[in-house]
């Protein structure tokens, strides 16, 4: 509300109280200052700033009566159907009411904001998306490099990866020749036993080496293969990627 | 081939617990039912000097590779 709404307002509530024999039936008649309140802000239409009203009691008008007023005829006298304090004060606000305009208020106040948000998001995650496009890079050789590294890499990573490789070796020869000694031994032993009792006990304790012969076997084979794979793929692969490799961003 | 490696080692553990249950099962058994070394040295290598003499003779072949290559 405009100052000079604010003192046309006040300056109309003032003649009221001047005009009524007793002030507190005006108050009375009022209500509350949140009823008061909210029956002007819900009929309060700005004034225009060079059209200001001379007479206080015309300046709040409801929206209904701007629309159905002839804007066209600046000759002719409009309506002068204003909403003064006077029928703002016929028809008094109940509490109920103005409860139920104050939500509808406090709706209206928190819609436009959540909008808002919803805008700063939506650019925030395009500028997210924006900053997180995929950068295409191509992979060029160097052609020379990878030569000569390739050689290299034959030449000493070769003997290495064999060393590594014999490092299971052991676990592997001692694990399967376990088993077939055990093997051989049960079977040379079983051929010429007659009691049941023997038999039992020798094929017992062969089937229990045999158990821990494979796990050393299989160890065995396990490290091999591991020691050899890692260091092919982290040592010798890594580094000529590193070396042999040119990258470069494509737009 | 990790997933592969993992998968082994789980089939060779089993495998592996199975075979000493089985072993030591047997062992037991036999060994309640009155089983006997000695009589299982003699019955199939002649006694223990027999085993004695054949280790010794393993223990000297083996002597002899060794040094013959060193």
């Amino acid at each position: 509300m405009s100052l000079k709404d604010r003192e046309a307002v006040v300056a109309q509530y003032a003649q009221m109280f001047e005009d009524a024999n007793d002030d507190e039936e005006v108050i009375a008649q009022l209500g509350t200052p949140v009823q008061v309140a909210i029956s002007l802000a819900d009929s309060y239409i700005p004034s225009p700033m060079d059209d200001l009203p001379k007479d206080p009691g015309e300046v709040i008008q409801t929206e209904e009566e701007i629309e159905e007023a002839p804007q066209d005829t600046p000759g002719e006298d409009a309506p002068e159907e204003v909403l003064s304090i006077e029928d703002a004060l016929s028809n008094p606000v109940t509490t109920e009411q103005a409860q139920n305009e104050v939500s509808e208020l406090s709706t209206q106040d928190q819609e436009p904001v959540f909008k808002n948000t919803e805008t700063v998001f939506a650019f925030e995650e395009t500028d997210e998306e924006s900053e997180t496009l995929p950068v295409l890079s191509k992979r060029q050789y160097k052609s020379v490099l990878t030569t000569i590294y390739t050689i290299f890499a034959i030449i000493i990573g070769l003997p290495i990866t064999i060393v590594l490789i014999c490092i299971g070796i052991p676990f592997i020869v001692s694990g399967g020749a376990a088993v077939a000694f055990i093997s051989w031994l049960f079977v040379f032993v079983v051929s010429g036993l007659s009691m049941v009792s023997d038999i039992l006990l020798c094929a017992g304790v062969a089937l229990a080496i045999c158990a821990i012969g494979l796990v050393i076997f299989w160890f065995g084979l396990w490290l091999s293969i591991r020691l050899a794979k890692a260091f092919i793929s982290g040592c010798v692969l890594r580094l000529g990627r590193k070396i042999c490799v040119k990258k470069e961003a494509v737009e | 081939m990790s997933r592969t490696m993992s998968i082994i080692w789980k089939v060779v553990i089993i495998l592996a617990i199975v075979l000493l249950v089985l072993g030591i099962a047997a062992s037991a058994v036999g060994y309640l039912t009155g089983a006997s070394v000695d009589r299982m040295a003699e019955v199939r290598f002649g006694g223990w000097d027999s085993i004695e003499t054949f280790l010794t003779m393993l223990r000297d072949s083996l002597a002899q590779l060794f040094n013959s290559y060193f």
